[in-house]
């Protein structure tokens, strides 16, 4: 109980430090003492101007993607007990893809990409739902096939539309399919609905944590230790789909995150799911926010796709734990 | 009083006829065994008294309340299940295994309290895993998983007990320690406790009465003593095997 909660601390610690970092670095460096002094309503116009109105905005949707994504991830992985799950495995970032790059190719305001790649995600969600549950049982594989192979078509549609778009929307569009917060735009709606959503999912997630670590042992485990199958996975699978819709919506199709920090998670706090969820919000956040700080200050005044650093960052990281974990278990 | 009953149960599954009209009744204290060829429908059967596949006609009662009427969670907090295969797809530790049995009991919010932790881990003294407590669960041998299994049963503490192949992965001491501190536990709080069974000495040994299998739709129920005759024998597993009188219990060896 003790080190788990140490361990909680010091992400919340982590995240504090992402968001200081996060505002102190770009074109025009801020030391500490100028955030602190900006945040307290005082410093330079152009300070204020930097750090409300650019960075803060940006590092805030960074940080609830990261929070979302990694969430979802971990109800996916639970739900369908496989553990290369991630957020997109069924389908709904594809179904987002499609809608964004028409949106993209039909000249539309980011607003609007937007809402067409929720709309994408939304169609894509209930087409497994419907296929998967159809007549019959919905068991973790055939719910799992159904994805995949949605997904695999969404991406046929992409290649298409790819190859068929002009040059000038073709780099907006793989931006967008690599995850890029650069067209993350803060507006009244998505600083509302981002944290409230995130808050939601947490508590539902913390609601069912004990039913998900049961379930974590397999369905038929889970049914004898008087686990209500079918609105658990029913739940399950609207939740996740949701998180990842809203995250995929703000930021594009951002890999890796969702699978891997749940995983790094797992070996580093517990895989008990009332720490692992709370875990998962955090580092997941400060992973995209620390990701999306290096992506747009490494090489600036060029942007790099958050998706390439969160995978530069992450694979070394959880190969060392992973290595690590291993060793641990060995020595044990 | 009838802890566990059935009414003109009928079970199917795929081709197979398990049974067409079981009528059970299992009392307080009672040990039964469930025997049968492979693929006759031992665990089917089990599976169907806990409520975890749909009978094809017919009711099972738990304490005269129909088991259709329960939910899910009233039913793990009377009945708990051994079952034969165990899934772990991600890394646990054997103790936070163990206290999954008492979901059941605790409500969706709570915690498990300390004594929830000192019956887990008094059933881990029982099946002598103590030392294990700490230990990643996919790093144990076939023996101590099935441990681990049997101790998550006992944590959960059912009145209803139904294990499906109890003994296997177990040593022979294991075997017989496990079933004995099972079923003197069962006659101890009145629990009852069915279990599908393929050794015969053992079957002898620990079970009151006794469910044959032979297939399509026979079914014998009885005191096992009297069940284990070389033609009923003969007939359920259609293989010629001698019964042999000790001073303890019948000994049996195929011929």
């Amino acid at each position: 109980m003790r080190k788990p909660l140490t361990i909680l601390v010091l992400l919340i610690i982590l995240s504090i430090a992402s968001f200081l970092f996060a505002l102190s670095v770009g074109s025009l460096p801020l030391s500490y003492m100028d955030i602190l002094e900006a945040l307290k309503g005082g410093g330079s116009d152009i300070t204020q101007t930097v750090i409300f109105e650019l960075r803060l905005p940006r590092a805030y949707v960074a940080f609830l993607t990261g929070a979302l994504l990694s969430l979802a991830g971990m109800l996916m992985q639970v739900l369908l007990r496989n553990p290369l799950a991630d957020p997109y495995i069924l389908g709904v970032s594809g179904g987002a893809s499609v809608g964004a790059m028409l949106a993209i190719s039909a000249g539309l305001v980011s607003s609007l990409i937007s809402a067409s790649a929720f709309i994408g995600a939304l169609i894509s969600i209930t087409l497994v739902f419907s296929l998967a549950h159809g007549r019959g049982s919905w068991n973790p594989s055939r719910l799992l096939l159904t994805g995949v192979v949605l997904a695999a078509g969404w991406g046929a549609i992409i290649n298409f539309i790819l190859s068929t778009s002009p040059n000038q929307s073709l780099k907006e569009m793989l931006f967008w399919l690599m995850g890029d917060l650069s067209f993350a735009h803060s507006d009244q709606l998505s600083n509302l609905t981002l944290p409230l959503l995130l808050i939601i999912g947490l508590t539902l997630s913390l609601l069912m944590a004990r039913s998900l670590n049961v379930l974590s042992r397999g369905e038929m485990q889970a049914s004898v230790l008087g686990v209500s199958l079918k609105p658990l996975r029913l739940s399950l699978f609207l939740l996740a789909s949701a998180l990842t819709a809203i995250a995929v919506t703000q930021a594009g199709s951002i890999g890796f995150v969702g699978l891997i920090v749940p995983h790094m998670m797992r070996l580093i706090i517990s895989s008990d799911h009332r720490w692992l969820a709370p875990a998962c919000v955090f580092a997941g956040g400060s992973l995209l926010l620390l990701s999306d700080t290096l992506a747009r200050s490494i090489i600036a005044p060029q942007q790099l796709p958050v998706g390439v650093i969160t995978a530069f960052i992450g694979v070394p990281l959880f190969l060392f734990l992973l290595s690590r974990g291993y060793k641990q278990q060995a020595i044990s | 009083m009838r802890l566990l009953s059935t009414t003109d149960l009928k079970i199917e599954i795929a081709d197979t006829q398990v049974c067409e009209s079981l009528n059970l009744e299992c009392k307080e204290g009672e040990v039964w065994g469930i025997l049968g060829r492979n693929g006759k429908g031992k665990t089917t059967l089990l599976h169907t008294l806990a409520g975890l596949r749909p009978a094809v006609d017919g009711a099972i009662f738990i304490k005269n309340k129909n088991i259709q009427e329960l939910t899910r969670k009233q039913i793990a907090q009377q009945l708990g299940v051994l079952l034969q295969h165990h899934e772990d797809s991600f890394p646990c530790s054997v103790m936070e295994t163990v206290i999954t049995g008492r979901h059941p009991h605790i409500s969706n919010w709570q915690w498990e309290s300390n004594h929830d932790y000192e019956i887990a881990h008094k059933a881990l003294e029982q099946v002598q895993i103590s030392h294990l407590a700490d230990r990643p669960i996919n790093q144990l041998s076939g023996g101590e998983r099935q441990r681990v299994a049997i101790a998550t049963l006992i944590t959960q503490n059912p009145q209803i007990l139904l294990l499906d192949e109890p003994n296997s992965h177990l040593d022979l001491k294991y075997q017989i320690q496990t079933l004995e501190i099972l079923c003197r536990q069962v006659k101890n709080n009145n629990q009852i406790l069915l279990m599908t069974l393929h050794d015969l000495n053992l079957t002898a040994r620990f079970c009151d009465k006794l469910i044959l299998l032979l297939g399509d739709n026979e079914v014998l129920i009885g005191n096992s003593l009297d069940l284990l005759n070389e033609s009923n024998l003969q007939r359920l597993y259609d293989y010629p095997i001698s019964r042999i009188e000790t001073d303890t219990y019948p000994v049996f060896s195929a011929k």
